[in-house]
């Protein structure tokens, strides 16, 4: 159940920011030395090791704002942070792919640029945006450095309520499993590793599947 | 040496002075034309001389282009284009565009003709909308090849059917200009010689500037054209005095196909 409020928390907060900014970036965003440097700066974020995210996380939402530990509130929006690069580049790579003749085409005939970017661009772009979210997802699933970090390693017994209370994410919750070897955990370290898999097949399957969904030629 | 010929007919758009610039680099130097209302113009040169720059000026597309620089006069109906107060959005709505490539959008025959006078607030009606449909594609010359499958996708049909879906996808906001760029050069003769008919058939109704690199094409279509060189025009009168009787010795050599 912790990995499932994080993960809902990472989705909802980095596909609305991440797929914004990369549109902005790339359709709207004049060309100047300012842009560039963002643009570098995405890209480099995007090869910052985990952990660093998992101690800014520590620093910025803990220390500063004081949200509860080990809540998936905390996890999810690291993992916001860990995964929005990943998503804009992705993104922004999908919205290049998209044919300059069919963006010529729809202002030969008189729309604006929104009306271009929200009627032609995002919408071929799209199987694009959602495959390089998943996959952005499905990492951010699978990832345990900065959780520790943030202390979603409570051995918790309840499932949590909320986004609020103290919850432990799978790879966390293996991680320690495996590391206490007693009778009794191995079984239930196997378990959830099982179902991590499983998580991370049944994500990268849809990811497959809405990208074929909304696959359309020219 | 621009020998400007003096058009008989009303003018609908003219150029004056006008230069391009992208980058550094000048793609169009001092050009003066004017583009005689219903009528059809050729605009024909060695491959980069700026035709179809000079095209993309004329509505406004060089816009789309962050390193183009366009200065000097284009004025629709003596209305300054570039000036301050005109919405391009409504330009380009007056002046319609024809692309080299066929470029149906990923969407229904149907919808890529309705496309236009949707996103123009041209009507709200379904059962008028329908009818714009319907007459854009008669006018397009394909209506009766795709009644029966309006709602599949435009990228479906042949090229020489895509071109004339994008043409009737120009006309359905009924422009006043249509630009054309290079309009054949991906069909084959058969479609070729439709589009040729259609283009002659659109000229009562709109005022068109086409692109080729066909002489044959220029001679056939086109009442009058425009000779470009190295960024500049160096001969614009009607074309059956381009191609009988030039003036000048380059355009001479180009028609005769003895250098390009
Ligand atoms: N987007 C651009 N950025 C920079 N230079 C450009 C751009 N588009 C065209 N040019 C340059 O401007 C000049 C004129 O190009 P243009 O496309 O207008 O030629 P053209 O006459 O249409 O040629 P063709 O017959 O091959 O289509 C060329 O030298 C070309 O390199
Ligand atoms: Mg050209």
């Amino acid at each position: 159940m912790g990995s499932l409020f994080t993960l809902i928390i990472t989705l909802a907060l980095a596909f609305p920011i991440g797929v914004a900014t990369a549109v902005y970036l790339e359709e709207f965003a004049p060309k100047n030395r300012f842009t560039d440097f963002i643009e570098v700066n995405i890209n480099n974020l995007a090869a910052v090791p985990s952990i660093v995210f998992g101690l800014l996380g520590l620093a910025i939402f803990i220390q500063v704002f004081h949200l509860p530990r080990s809540a998936p509130i905390v996890g999810g929006l690291t993992l916001m942070l860990m995964t929005l690069p990943v998503i804009i580049i992705a993104t922004r790579a999908a919205l290049k792919a998209v044919p300059p003749s069919i963006r010529e085409a729809a202002y030969g005939v008189g729309a604006s640029r929104l009306q271009v970017v929200t009627h032609h661009v995002l919408p071929l772009g799209l199987p694009g945006i959602l495959t390089g979210t998943i996959v952005g997802m499905a990492q951010a699933l699978g990832e345990t450095a900065p959780l520790l970090m943030i202390g979603m390693v409570a051995f918790i017994v309840d499932t949590p309520g909320g986004p609020l209370d103290a919850a432990t994410v799978l790879p966390v919750q293996v991680f320690l499993w495996a590391d206490s070897p007693e009778r009794g955990f191995i079984e239930k370290t196997s378990a959830a590793i099982m179902v991590l898999l499983a998580f991370l097949i049944v994500m990268n399957a849809l990811a497959i599947y809405l990208r074929q969904k909304f696959e359309i030629r020219w | 040496m621009n020998s400007q010929t003096e058009i008989s007919k009303q003018i609908r758009m003219r150029a004056q002075n006008v230069d391009v610039f992208y980058g550094d680099k000048q793609a169009l130097k001092k050009i003066n034309l004017d583009i005689a209302a219903n009528q059809v113009t050729a605009l024909i040169g060695p491959s980069g001389c700026g035709k179809s720059t000079f095209l993309r000026c004329l509505n406004r597309m060089n816009d789309t282009i962050d390193s183009c620089k366009v200065s000097g006069d284009v004025s629709l109906d003596q209305r300054d284009i570039y000036s301050k107060d005109v919405d391009v959005v409504e330009l380009r709505a007056r002046i319609g565009m024809v692309f080299q490539k066929p470029n149906p959008f990923p969407k229904s025959i149907y919808d890529n003709v309705a496309y236009g006078p949707r996103i123009h607030g041209l009507t709200n009606n379904r059962h008028e909308l329908d009818i714009i449909v319907e007459q854009s594609l008669l006018r397009a010359g394909l209506f009766d090849e795709v009644s029966d499958r309006l709602n599949s996708p435009g990228t479906s049909l042949s090229g020489g059917q895509q071109q004339r879906l994008c043409i009737a996808r120009a006309i359905a906001i009924s422009p006043e200009v249509i630009l054309m760029d290079e309009p054949c050069s991906a069909l084959d003769p058969i479609a070729t010689a439709k589009v040729e008919e259609l283009i002659d058939e659109l000229k009562d109704h709109y005022t068109i500037v086409i692109v080729t690199h066909n002489m044959q094409q220029a001679a056939r279509v086109s009442q009058y054209t425009a000779f470009f060189h190295l960024g500049e025009i160096i001969e614009f009168a009607e074309t059956e005095k381009i191609f009988t009787n030039p003036v000048e010795k380059r355009t001479q050599d180009y028609i005769t196909g003895r250098f390009g």
